[in-house]
């Protein structure tokens, strides 16, 4: 079952940088008369993107990306640059032409919500994609370019699948199969046309791209008059996460949210169409106790670094009931259950702090809750907040729940909005 | 000669029985009436031996030709004769004699009032025993709770096999100082001590989580707590002084303050020098207990809100800090993150 517990690549499909430590073989690719022409045609406008530290010759991860003006601006996706985003003086990006040239970069602007990037390079292209929407059908022939595993320039085939319903914001899903190191790359139409950013994918063939129109648009706000980069990218990525989460936290509680029944408890669910949710029972007969849960969670996320996203939410409910065990052991066994095991959000220091937790017996009219509040700040990034609230039915008898809300990268306000509509449905009869 | 001797009569487990003063020898020794210490030892005989003075002057004790004869000290050989040194002693079948000159030096007396009360109330076997069965117990029960598959009966006794063996090799470190001290090992009565400080912090903690789930904003909760451990560790430690020092009460209870502080000093330094100053695990209160829900201290959701947005500031500090901490270390020292 997937669930937030860990580091930010297990979240959900694995992105396309390429982190190096070895590169496995690549199967050739069968290409129709089509790509090869696209290929000859396009292929010079396509980039490879190297990140290395300072302090050692060797590159650090590379990606791809693609030449959008004759100034020499470069679209590519945010998580390739995001380690010159969070470590400039310790991270440099370069930039290696179709020609072979390497050029210098300079980082323009980001929009990490749909995990982009604007860069410029220190000279100007021979040929570049002009950026502008276009109209695509189911079954549409696309091509992928870019520089999977290192291996050289290279073009995957595939179909336009339709855009993606269980996500934050609209994702192409493309039947191709993209490889690490082609991040940031361009898939284009057959007539040539970017319809999409190469970003991530869940292997057999199944991929994801953002649509050209949010690279068009970022395009766009860098050629506005007036114009020019922030100083600190971390801090703009904060805000842009910051603007980004109050639109879709109002989707989650626009409407009453859903609610399913376990036990005797009525637990919310699936708050938005963008969240899935997952049900299991252990009824092990060598143990004295029952227990069913319950998950729920966004299946996307915001890529901030290898080890930090934003925008999960993860509801998880477990329902524990026993007919066994006396009134003191099933608290004992339920008060363990309540105390969890390890936090359910992954961290370390460079990014967060510590966690700091407030702890009460809440009285509502639908019984008593105990529940806490603990949350952690965004080292570098004001605003922003992880919070996990975890909370026990004070009910009678030998029937607990313990349930958890984990919200990564939120603000204060936003937390408290949701935790309060969160406790507020979580009902049980005596 | 004017020689004056104390005559000790102690039974095998040398308890005194009887103490007589001896001013004349020989001194006749035995079962029958017309004895000058009379023995009521159905393995000694009617006239069993004899205590004289040698011809150099030393006490000396010689069997009569006695059934079960006279042995030297409690398990040493048989012997026609003996002699005696001042608090040397002598077997005569399970009778103990042991023989003192009247200047025989005693030990300081220790001043009634120096007595520790924990230590006074497990003096006699009896007692011990009661308070160390019944810290088992306590122990066998709050691990029974805990446990939630087969076997719990045994997993419950191994839990409280591993306390009591630890509180007996801590008994058994007081009783060797006890001994060294001069004075009894008192083992037993150690036992009992570490045992009763043993189920008083068990029952404390036990109290407290009651007081954590009842009230889990009760200001200085843990202050509480952690007094409450330490004045029954002092008092444990208190309890031990008093058995093997002859130290006043004011004292004792300085000493082992003195001695609680000092750990909670070494602790307080491992665990800064350990800490790391981040922390990724959630630190909640998560004590939750079968009764008394309903008399529990409550707040409304919206004041449950309001508390928690008043940690904001907090975190808020708290990354200033850690950022400032980081921009101050040279960036070579800088973990490394990269691939």
């Amino acid at each position: 079952m997937t669930s937030i517990t860990s580091r930010v690549p297990r979240l959900a499909s694995a992105l396309l940088a390429l982190v190096l430590c070895g590169a496995p073989s690549l199967s050739a690719q069968e290409l129709s008369p089509g790509s090869a022409s696209v290929f000859r045609q396009f292929g010079n406008r396509v980039v490879k993107i190297e990140i290395s530290e300072n302090g050692s010759a060797a590159k650090a991860s590379l990606g791809s990306g693609f030449y959008v003006s004759p100034d020499g601006d470069v679209i590519t996706n945010y998580h390739v640059m995001s380690q010159v985003v969070h470590d400039p003086d310790r991270y440099d990006a370069r930039i290696i032409t179709a020609a072979g040239d390497t050029l210098g970069v300079t980082l323009l602007a980001i929009d990490v919500v749909h995990d982009l990037a604007l860069v410029r390079s220190s000279a100007p292209p021979a040929a570049w994609f002009t950026l502008r929407d276009i109209a695509l059908e189911q079954g549409d022939r696309l091509f992928s370019l870019g520089h999977p595993k290192d291996l050289g320039l290279s073009i995957v085939e595939g179909t336009y699948n339709g855009l993606l319903r269980h996500t934050l914001y609209p994702k192409i899903h493309f039947t191709g199969s993209l490889n690490p190191g082609m991040s940031g790359g361009p898939t284009l139409s057959a007539s040539g046309d970017v319809a999409g950013i190469n970003v991530s994918t869940e292997g057999n063939q199944v991929s994801f791209l953002v649509p050209a129109s949010e690279a068009l648009a970022l395009f766009e706000r860098s050629r506005k008059p007036g114009f020019a980069p922030v100083d600190d990218f971390l801090a703009e990525a904060g805000r842009q996460i910051l603007a980004y989460q109050d639109e879709y936290l109002d989707l989650v509680f626009r409407k009453p949210i859903p609610t399913v029944r376990i036990g005797r408890f009525t637990l919310p669910t699936e708050p938005a169409s963008f969240f899935k949710c997952w049900a299991d029972a252990d009824r092990s007969p060598d143990q004295p106790y029952e227990t069913v849960s319950h998950q729920c969670s966004t299946d996307d996320y915001v890529y901030l670094s290898e080890d930090q996203a934003a925008g999960t939410i993860e509801l998880s409910h477990e329902v524990l009931s026993s007919t066994e065990l006396g009134r003191f052991r099933f608290y004992a066994l339920y008060a363990r259950e309540f105390a969890g095991g390890d936090a359910p959000l992954w961290g370390d220091k460079e990014n967060v702090t510590s966690y700091r937790c407030v702890t009460r017996n809440i009285a509502r009219k639908a019984g008593t809750l105990r529940a806490a509040f603990c949350a952690r700040r965004f080292r570098r990034m004001e605003g922003l907040y992880d919070v996990v609230v975890r909370a026990a039915a004070l009910a009678r008898g030998s029937e607990g729940l313990v349930t958890t809300l984990t919200l990564a990268g939120v603000s204060f306000e936003n937390a408290e909005r949701v935790t309060r509509r969160f406790l507020e449905s979580i009902t049980w009869t005596e | 000669m004017d020689r004056v001797i104390i005559v000790e009569v102690r039974d095998r487990r040398l308890r005194l029985l009887a103490r007589q003063r001896v001013e004349q020898f020989p001194v006749r020794i035995g079962r029958a009436y017309d004895n000058d210490v009379i023995l009521d030892d159905r393995h000694v005989d009617a006239h069993h031996a004899v205590l004289y003075l040698d011809d150099d002057g030393v006490v000396a004790i010689e069997d009569l030709g006695s059934v079960n004869g006279i042995r030297d000290g409690m398990r040493g050989a048989l012997s026609p004769r003996l002699r005696l040194a001042s608090g040397g002693s002598v077997r005569l079948g399970e009778t103990v004699l042991r023989v003192l000159d009247a200047g025989h030096s005693v030990a300081r007396a220790v001043p009634l009032a120096h007595e520790s009360r924990l230590a006074r109330l497990v003096r006699t076997p009896g007692a011990a025993w009661i308070a160390i069965g019944g810290s088992m117990l306590l122990s066998m029960l709050m691990a029974s709770f805990r446990l939630f598959d087969g076997e719990r009966a045994i997993a419950a006794v191994s839990a409280a096999m591993l306390v009591l063996a630890l509180l007996c090799v801590w008994a058994g470190i007081w009783a060797i100082v006890g001994r060294a001290q001069g004075g009894r090992a008192g083992f037993l009565t150690h036992l009992a001590i570490a045992s009763l400080a043993t189920a008083a912090g068990t029952l404390w903690v036990a109290a407290t989580g009651y007081l954590e789930f009842f009230w889990p904003d009760l200001p200085g909760r843990s202050v509480l707590e952690s007094a409450g451990t330490c004045a029954v560790f002092i008092a444990a430690l208190s309890a031990h002084l008093s058995l093997v020092s002859t130290l006043s009460r004011t004292r004792r209870l300085l000493t082992a303050g003195a001695v609680t502080l000092g750990l909670i000093a070494l602790v307080t330094v491992g665990e800064l020098s350990d800490r790391s100053d981040f922390d990724a695990g959630l630190h909640y209160s998560d004590e939750l207990r079968p009764v008394g829900a309903s008399i529990a201290h409550t707040v409304t959701l919206e004041n449950f809100l309001s508390d928690a947005t008043r940690m904001r500031p907090e975190l808020d500090s708290l990354a200033q800090a850690d950022n400032a901490a980081t921009a101050s270390v040279p960036r070579e020292h800088r973990s490394e993150t990269g691939p």
